[in-house]
């Protein structure tokens, strides 16, 4: 096996896809007889390594093909070209050998039993999975308490919270011990509380079991907590590819300026500075340090505001990530 | 086959979960009997007859009531619930599983068919007994149609799965199972007794996989196999066979190319 336990060589998948121009009666019922089609490509020339034991992030504005290449990658779609080697099987050829070697949690679906509890669920999985008895009492164990779950997972899954539930989710993707694990969303629609849960549990598989992860995610704080390395797809194919670092000093040669106003001021002296926002007892201001030096803004900032407190700032992450979606 | 028998056990329980469905047949179908027994005996004294096409009294009134019966072994929801699941994207999670959505579906719906045997066929056929004896079953004659219906469920399910397939390019097959649904009770000979149709539209039906699905189900039910019971028994599952086999190579050819075209919808 190759150092990589995912490589993904120029995926593209296309949509074919049905096209009506009008909302309305009539243009559906001319839909009948001439239907238009349109060719959508969600993936496109996308190439992508990750190692063994990452949990690598995979960020990108809706629609972006996040889901798609996920969903390709888990065995579930058939790409129109390209190449996935994942611990060296192909996804969608060998797809029932594969999915006993990957775990799978989404967001929006679910994987368990509606109207049974967890554990059932749990149960068939065991002899999905040829889980040996004692490795899945084991685990059972070990995510009871980790996951605080002792009676959730005896209650039938209709009658759990979505954070309950999600904990559930994890249980059943993790139970046969995959060596990669996918998550699409997995945070999506939980409170604060719940999000770290899951989180702390995800960097505790991650660390005593080396357990990959790949995790989509429209929540930066995911990411930022769980990540060492980011992937940002826009337009179906990769636009970075680094770590989070690297992300965060993005625009290295830019930089806020945070200050804080003793008192209210006029906003006719602002007028020298580049201001991205400003309030009467507050202003940020942007500047490009190749242009201007660091040092000689901030003493024309003493020399013209009354400044009663300032920071110097990266621009932050949200800022630079809106500018690799938007460009 | 572990698995299987887990995925069993699983659907078991579910099925379980809403028995009540099940049961209501058990309040239907006695007034049905009632009116069948009102209805027949006027026709068969006004005819002054014992036999009509063949069937004695009870065996026709009985026919009707056997329909139901045969439903419990071999009736599936197979064909919406691949349509469903393919609107709602739900197949997705099927496909995350280690075991194909073929044997996954027919685990489940095994499963149900053991439910309805156990709430619907059992209790019933004490009921139906105890409102008009069933004089005409004999231990062969039962026998062999649980291996006709065995047969009868397997092709339904496969069948079934054929048609479910259709939701692939069409997405909502509602129309396509309902138009099954009726072909299923006038050709399979749910809706009256085939032998009441000329020759000639008999003969179409036989090349048709419906009466290996009920009619022959509910003529070993009726013990009216003419002849030798054990070759005709030999006979009619060689057919279901047949029809089996025919269906399980075209499944697996069809669903290789269309599950490339599934675009798990949603999220």
């Amino acid at each position: 096996m190759s150092e990589y336990i995912i490589d993904v060589e120029g995926l593209k998948k296309d949509f074919k896809v049905h096209k009506r121009d009008k909302s309305g009666l009539l243009s559906s019922l001319k839909s009948l007889f001439i239907r238009d089609y349109k060719l959508v490509t969600a993936v496109n020339n996308l190439d992508l390594r990750i190692r063994q034991g990452e949990i690598r992030g995979l960020i990108g504005p809706n629609g972006a093909g996040k889901s798609t290449t996920i969903k390709i990658l888990s065995g579930i779609l058939y790409p129109t070209e390209g190449t996935v080697n994942v611990m060296g099987y192909t996804p969608w050829t060998q797809r029932e050998e594969y999915v006993k070697k990957i775990g799978v949690v989404f967001g929006q679906k679910s994987q368990l039993v509606w109207d049974l509890p967890a554990i059932d669920t749990f149960a068939l999985n065991k002899q999905m999975y040829s889980i040996s008895d004692k490795t899945f009492d084991n685990n059972i164990k070990y995510f009871k308490e980790l996951l605080n779950i002792g009676d959730v997972i005896t209650k039938p899954v209709r009658q759990l919270s979505l954070g309950e539930r999600m904990k559930c989710e994890f249980v059943c993707a993790l139970l046969h011990e995959p060596p990669l694990v996918y998550l699409d969303e997995p945070t999506i629609g939980l409170d604060i509380i719940s999000k770290e849960a899951i989180r702390s549990f995800i960097k505790m598989v991650n660390k005593e079991k080396g357990t990959t992860f790949i995790v989509t995610t429209h929540d930066l704080s995911d990411i930022e907590d769980l990540c060492e390395n980011v992937s940002i797809i826009n337009n179906g194919t990769i636009v970075f590819n680094n770590s989070i670092e690297k992300l965060k000093t993005y625009f290295s040669d830019k930089k806020v300026i945070e200050v804080k106003f003793s008192r209210q001021i006029n906003p006719s002296l602002l007028e020298g500075f580049k201001v991205t926002s400003s309030g009467p007892y507050f202003v940020n201001i942007e500047i490009e340090t190749i242009n201007t030096s660091l040092q000689d803004e901030i003493s024309k900032i003493f020399k013209e505001l009354p400044v009663q407190d300032i920071n110097v700032n990266n621009i932050n992450i949200e800022e630079v990530i809106k500018h690799i979606y938007l460009s | 086959m572990k698995v299987f028998l887990e995925v069993i056990k699983l659907n078991f329980k579910i099925s379980f979960q809403y028995k009540w469905t099940f049961a209501m047949t058990l309040l239907v179908q006695p007034i049905l009997l009632f009116i069948n027994i009102a209805l027949f005996k006027s026709i068969y004294t006004y005819n002054d007859t014992s036999s009509i096409k063949g069937y004695g009294f009870e065996q026709m009134v009985w026919y009707y009531t056997a329909y139901y019966v045969i439903l419990s072994f071999v009736w599936n929801g197979i064909t919406n619930q691949i349509s469903r699941s393919i609107i709602s994207g739900e197949l997705a999670t099927d496909l995350l599983r280690p075991i194909s959505v073929f044997r996954f579906m027919l685990a489940s719906a095994i499963s149900s068919r053991f439910v309805a045997i156990l709430v619907d066929f059992l209790p019933g056929m004490i009921i139906y007994s105890l409102i008009l004896f069933p004089a005409f079953l004999t231990l062969k004659s039962f026998l062999s149609f649980l291996i006709i219906a065995v047969l009868a469920f397997l092709l339904n399910y496969l069948f079934s799965f054929l048609l479910g397939m259709s939701a692939m390019i069409i997405k909502n097959n509602m129309s396509i199972s309902a138009i099954r649904e009726v072909l299923q009770a006038i050709v399979g000979g749910g809706v009256i007794p085939l032998e009441f149709m000329p020759v000639w539209l008999n003969r179409i039906f036989d090349l048709l996989p419906f009466k290996y699905i009920i009619y022959w189900p509910i003529q070993f039910f009726l013990n009216r196999v003419e002849g030798d019971n054990l070759g005709s028994l030999v006979r009619i599952g060689s057919i279901q066979i047949l029809w089996i086999v025919a269906f399980y190579v075209v499944i697996q050819i069809l669903w290789k190319r269309l599950i490339k075209k599934f675009c798990a919808a949603g999220g």
